[in-house]
């Protein structure tokens, strides 16, 4: 089966300090630490790329799996915001930055905070129509790149990180098929203009409170399983404020949901798999929830659930 | 048309921290410790009971419980 077998992220070590941020924006400290929800903001180091935060992510995944490099057959990067004007593709470079095999198939998917559902999907079933083994799905979307440093909406809550998921035969995790919504209506809530990124947090909000508790039963229809049947609950990173009411949306397990981007922020497509990570790595979670939201708008939610050996 | 009553409850499924059925209907939201969230959650609230939305532009112009029935209860 081809499922998913490892998650490695990369957190770059300069951050904004965001409490500092908020006294700017005349913002307390309890509204930074509550409603936000991050202290820090990683930022990316002026010079390095989206290419060089996948090969980071990368790296930090070799590292931790006896993956080997002429091992990969595929190679995907999720990002709104690659390597110069986007054209080529970033997984191009990020293929040739980490040395990996020219025999390989890379290429980009341009989604934002629902892009990590996407990809685990898409490259699951590249893979497998493809007769390959072994891909690695990358998330690298530095919004950095586009936010106004005096924007308030946007500048209080986004970090940069990335992350390396490898998709591969034997996993430990099945990929369960996902649900979608898109209301491309929305679009202009969550988009960049003239180079810099725009927010309607209002709609955005709105979007996510509607659409995601609608979403998430409808996979536990689906698959007939009830609230009580996941473990845990790892929906997009959007704001401490935003998941506390998704949480609320679910009082039998509201406890389950995760919140956990104090010393990230919104990483975007990022979100999910910093989390995942450490959930798949510990002994106690078989069944977790994976939600995303965002720019298009667009959802997508899955399960992942653990293999029984 | 909509009652305070039915703001009041729309503020406590919100789920936002404040006495909904007790707080005073004239002082402005930001004054009772309702931030920019709260209110989005709240007007979402009410869009749902209403069925109706609330545009952006006119946001700003409810800072409190009576104004909000009033803007609601005028739009109709």
């Amino acid at each position: 089966m081809i499922g998913l077998k490892s998650i490695a992220i990369y957190i770059p070590q300069d951050f904004v300090d965001n409490i500092k941020q908020g006294r700017y924006f005349n913002e307390t400290e309890e509204y930074i630490r509550k409603r936000i929800g991050a202290v820090k903001l990683p930022r990316k180091a002026v010079q390095e790329e989206t290419s060089d935060m996948s090969v980071s992510a990368i790296r930090n995944l070799l590292a931790k799996t006896h993956l080997s490099v002429e091992d990969i057959d595929a190679l995907v990067v999720v990002t709104q915001n690659g390597d110069g004007s986007g054209l080529p593709h970033t997984s191009a470079i990020v293929q040739d930055k980490s040395g990996l095999p020219r025999t390989m198939a890379a290429f980009d998917i341009s989604l934002g905070c629902s892009g990590y559902v996407y990809g685990l999907t898409i490259l699951k079933g590249f893979l497998e129509a493809s007769g390959l083994k072994n891909g690695i799905l990358v998330t690298a979307d530095p919004y950095s790149k586009v936010i106004d440093s005096g924007d308030k909406a946007t500048s209080l809550l986004f970090g940069d990180a990335a992350s390396a998921t490898w998709i591969g035969e034997d996993a430990a995790w099945n990929i369960m098929p996902p649900v979608y919504h898109t209301n491309g209506k929305g679009a202009p809530n969550l988009c960049v203009r003239d180079g810099i990124l725009k927010m309607n947090g209002r709609q955005i909000f709105n979007f996510a409170v509607l659409n995601m508790p609608a979403q998430i039963r409808q996979i536990l229809d689906r698959e007939n399983m009830a609230e009580e049947d996941i473990d845990a609950y790892i929906l997009h990173q959007g704001s401490a404020a935003m998941l506390d009411v998704l949480s609320k949306k679910f009082p039998r397990v509201c406890d389950r949901f995760i919140i956990h981007m104090d010393e990230t922020g919104n990483t975007v497509c990022s979100s999910i798999p910093i989390l995942l990570e450490r959930m798949i790595d510990s002994p106690g979670a078989r069944s977790i929830l994976v939600g995303g939201f965002g720019v298009g708008l667009s959802t997508a939610t899955t399960i992942i659930s653990r293999e029984r050996s | 048309m909509v009652s305070i009553a039915q703001i009041r409850e729309a503020i406590k499924n919100s789920g936002a921290a404040i006495n909904a059925e007790t707080m005073p209907i004239d002082v402005a939201f930001a004054e009772l410790g309702l931030d920019s969230l709260d209110r989005f959650n709240i007007f979402l609230e009410i869009e749902v009971i209403l069925g109706k939305e609330i545009p952006d532009e006119d946001i700003e112009k409810i800072q409190t419980v009576r104004s909000l029935v009033q803007y609601i209860n005028g739009a109709q």
